[in-house]
């Protein structure tokens, strides 16, 4: 498996253009730290995930216990 | 009454109400006397309502005067976070963003307090958002540690568990998303409670992260804790995550005990990467529990690792998700840690977010099935002591610092990504005499249980009787 990609500031401003949020350079720098530390982790996670073993696991949602029509709460 | 009665635990307090030996009057006005004398260096309150609580007490004394009873919480001086909505009052989520936001409607634990009695004092001081684990708010203060004021209370629910251990009140409310009631809880040496996910309603509290965020009581002993959460607890329509299942008696279980009882240790990560005082304090309760008739049982988790990341991933794009229009419009009201993460939200593939949530999937089951063997498994609420106000890493093992937001999630993420519930109970103290906290968790809905464990505990030992060293 090929190292994890370190984000540079470039990649980083880039990426926030993509998602409507222009960020100034010194919010740039904040946010690469953050996410060069965490996006390894979450890299190795989703490679984990993504074994066949797990093919048949669903996301965990919102909506755990459907409420029932009728019923009153407080 | 020779002792103070703020020394008094919430079931003691309510019992005497209840034989009008104590009135409602006297504990809030006890309790502000003692907020204005010692809260302006701990920072534990947003909000005082010393008006409005003086009338609800004059009225709760007419009523009890009258024969009438209003429910098991009557006259009991209770605070909230602030991020729980209080219709025609300031609830500003410890954020500037929400300054001077005023809800038209009650949360619906706010409801269920004040229908059984409950008699609110304020609101308390946060990690703004919720989204941090010191409650260093940068627009209304840095709450400090009665134990140390120059050591942090954790969060984000800080402000409560101060609120709590500092006697300023009998109860509090908190929210639990990673293990902002846990982890204050722990470090301020009280009890916290993170329920079951959709057991206690999220209407009218600011979310975090959807999918993880639950509220839960925060008091002084187990006992007081199960009678807070009794009322606090069951369905409601309007929140579509509200589990439909009956609520037990939490009560009527809590002097069971724990003979037989089978706790679930995980070798390799419950007592592996902490601080030597925790790791002692936790064995230590073990050893306890072992004493009063429990057995430990070695349980693997195949798959624990790797919790700390999916946390990290979900409670950054949820409140990212929830905050994007604020982001862009005003971020300059952000305190910087929030900002950063908020941002740092925006970036993250929804494919990282999505393995994420299929993770907890796969964690749950691990657990569900390990409870076949186990009744309960119990592990530190997190790896250190309270450390320094503004520290943004923590040295866990000698030499090596590390991010905080990281290690202080380590063992509180067990609860939260599987939607167990956990107990936070204090343990013991490090050589420092900074509490420690371990975490009790169970199976879906069995909070019962936990209360029994807790309670068996508490009944053994002292260490919830002591009292911080407030000047």
């Amino acid at each position: 498996m090929a190292p994890d990609p370190v984000y540079d500031k470039h990649h980083i401003a880039l990426l926030a253009a993509h998602a409507g949020l222009p960020l100034a350079p010194e919010r740039v720098a904040a946010v690469a730290t953050i996410l060069n530390a965490w996006l390894p982790d979450a890299n190795a996670l989703s490679v984990r995930m993504s074994a066949p073993a797990w093919q048949s696991l669903m996301p965990a949602v919102v909506f755990m216990h459907a409420a029932e029509p009728g019923e009153e709460g407080a | 009454m020779s002792a103070p009665l703020l020394d008094l635990t919430l079931s003691e307090a309510a019992r005497l109400l209840r034989r009008r030996e104590i009135s409602p009057v006297e504990l809030v006005t006890d309790a502000i006397a003692r907020i204005k004398r010692h809260d302006a260096a701990l920072k534990s309150f947003i909000t005082v309502f010393e008006e409005q609580a003086m009338q609800v007490a004059r009225a709760a004394e007419l009523l009890s005067a009258a024969g009438h009873e209003l429910g098991p919480l009557q006259g009991i001086p209770i605070a909230l976070k602030d991020n729980v909505a209080v219709r025609g009052t300031r609830t500003t989520a410890g954020s500037k963003v929400l300054s001077d936001w005023i809800p038209d409607h009650d949360a619906t634990v706010v409801t269920r307090l004040r229908q059984a009695g409950a008699i609110v004092l304020g609101k308390t001081n946060m990690h703004e958002f919720a989204w941090g684990g010191t409650s260093a708010n940068p627009h209304y203060g840095l709450v400090r540690n009665p134990w140390d004021t120059e050591r942090f209370p954790a969060g984000s629910s800080g402000g409560s568990a101060v609120a709590v251990a500092a006697r300023f009140c009998f109860g509090a409310v908190g929210t639990d998303t990673g293990g902002s009631i846990r982890l204050p809880s722990a470090v301020n040496g009280i009890v916290g409670l993170r329920p079951t996910y959709g057991r206690v309603s999220n209407h009218g509290v600011i979310p975090l992260a959807w999918s993880m965020d639950t509220v839960g009581p925060m008091t002084r002993t187990v006992e007081d804790c199960a009678l807070m959460f009794g009322v606090m607890a069951g369905f409601d329509r309007h929140d579509p995550a509200s589990a439909t299942r009956a609520c037990d008696d939490y009560l009527a279980d809590l002097a069971g005990g724990c003979a037989g009882l089978r706790i679930g240790i995980v070798p390799g990560y419950f007592f592996e990467h902490l601080q030597a005082p925790v790791r002692e304090a936790v064995r230590g309760a073990l050893d306890i529990f072992v004493a009063l008739g429990a057995r430990l049982v070695d349980v693997d988790i195949r798959n624990l690792h790797g919790n700390i990341s999916a946390q990290l991933t979900i409670e950054s794009a949820e409140p990212s998700t929830y905050h994007q229009r604020n982001l862009r419009e005003r971020p300059q009201d952000y305190g910087e840690d929030v900002r950063s993460l908020l941002e740092v939200g925006e970036l993250l593939l929804a494919t990282h977010y999505l393995q994420a949530q299929r993770y907890r999937t796969l964690l749950r089951n691990e657990f569900l099935d390990a409870f076949r063997q186990v009744d309960v498994f119990i592990c530190p609420s997190l790896p250190f002591t309270a450390t320094p106000i503004g520290q943004t890493t923590v040295c866990i093992d000698p030499g090596r610092e590390e991010d905080m937001l990281s290690a202080i999630m380590q063992f509180t993420g067990i609860a939260s990504l599987t939607g167990l519930p956990s107990l936070n109970v204090p343990c013991g103290f490090d050589p420092d005499g900074l509490p420690v906290g371990m975490q009790i968790i169970g199976r879906p809905f069995d909070e019962a249980t936990l209360l029994r464990v807790g309670h068996a505990f508490q009944h053994a030992t002292e260490f919830h009787r002591r009292t911080p060293p407030l000047q």
